[in-house]
């Protein structure tokens, strides 16, 4: 059973790596692009303001009517333009975001770090506790109380920063025949993971009150 | 509301220590303890009816309820 346990958490340890890899795949590429961009101002100053680049932000939509296609991508398969909607795009707008807005942005962007960290400390706290045979305890209902915490939490900052940047999008930027909304930029796997979470704990703690009952029955 | 376990008056009205007690009753020193001081959750009523045998009491000898609202 242990070694089941053990092998279920090298997936879920590959799944993460998978996961930080691809997304420092896309952080260095970024910046890699970033220091081309830096360097491409340095020689030409005028470039500085009218680079695209620098007023990226990803917005998702939905159409207004499903039914009806008004846009359409060049299918380079057929050589042909076919029917299409937009669901998520990286547009180019420029936002007047307050300094406020960019603090607040950044302190949420860094508490999420923060407690995604956290989370895998817990959970290797955890695992560390089962594989050695100390498994019912109060420290592991504790545990895996600030893991669901934690997971809540950083959900929760992804979400405030979210809405504050479709905030200042919306302010900026819209598309005819569709409506800016968030769902879809939102995943909401944290949140159901950390709910999971607090729902173990709170069986871990059943389990142990009826384990001390037990052995207090004489 | 609370169980008061007067074991330890039964005890002494015997004579009976808690290591013979134990011993006759067929339970461990520490399990009789728990009880004695009060922590147990819950009695088996083999146990009580070994107790009671033992000690030539009542239930009621040795288990007292008190309303801790009323008092």
């Amino acid at each position: 059973m242990k070694r089941r346990l053990n092998l279920l958490c090298l997936l879920v340890m590959l799944v993460l790596s998978y996961s930080v890899f691809s997304t420092l795949y896309d952080f260095g590429r970024g910046v890699s692009a970033g220091l081309k961009m830096a360097k491409n101002i340095k020689a030409d100053k005028a470039a500085k303001n009218d680079n695209p680049a620098l007023h990226l932000k990803l917005a998702a939509f939905t159409p207004d009517n499903f039914t009806c296609f008004t846009d359409s991508v060049y299918n380079e398969k057929t050589s042909s333009y076919v029917p299409a909607m937009y669901s998520q795009l990286i547009v180019s707008v420029k936002t007047n975001p307050s300094m406020c807005t960019m603090l607040i942005s950044g302190i949420l962007s860094l508490l999420e770090f923060i407690s995604i960290a956290l989370s895998v400390v817990f959970f290797i706290r955890i695992i560390i506790s089962i594989n050695k045979s100390d498994i019912f305890n109060w420290k592991n209902v504790s545990r895996l109380r600030w893991l669901g915490a934690a997971l809540t939490f950083s959900f929760t900052c992804s979400l405030v920063a979210l809405i504050i940047s479709n905030y200042e999008l919306a302010d900026a930027f819209a598309l005819k025949g569709y409506s800016m909304h968030l769902s879809e930029l939102l995943s909401i796997t944290t949140l159901v993971l950390g709910i999971i979470s607090f729902i173990i704990a709170e069986v871990f703690a059943i389990g142990l009150r009826l384990q001390e009952e037990q052995e207090l029955t004489i | 509301m609370s169980i008061i376990v007067n074991l330890d008056i039964m005890m002494a009205r015997r004579k009976i220590s808690l290591g013979e007690l134990a011993e006759k009753v067929d339970i461990t020193p520490a399990n009789l303890s728990i009880l004695k001081t009060g922590k147990a959750r819950a009695i088996r009523f083999s146990t009580l009816e070994a107790i009671c045998k033992i000690l030539d009491c009542q239930p009621g000898d040795i288990l007292e309820f008190r309303d801790d609202g009323k008092e």
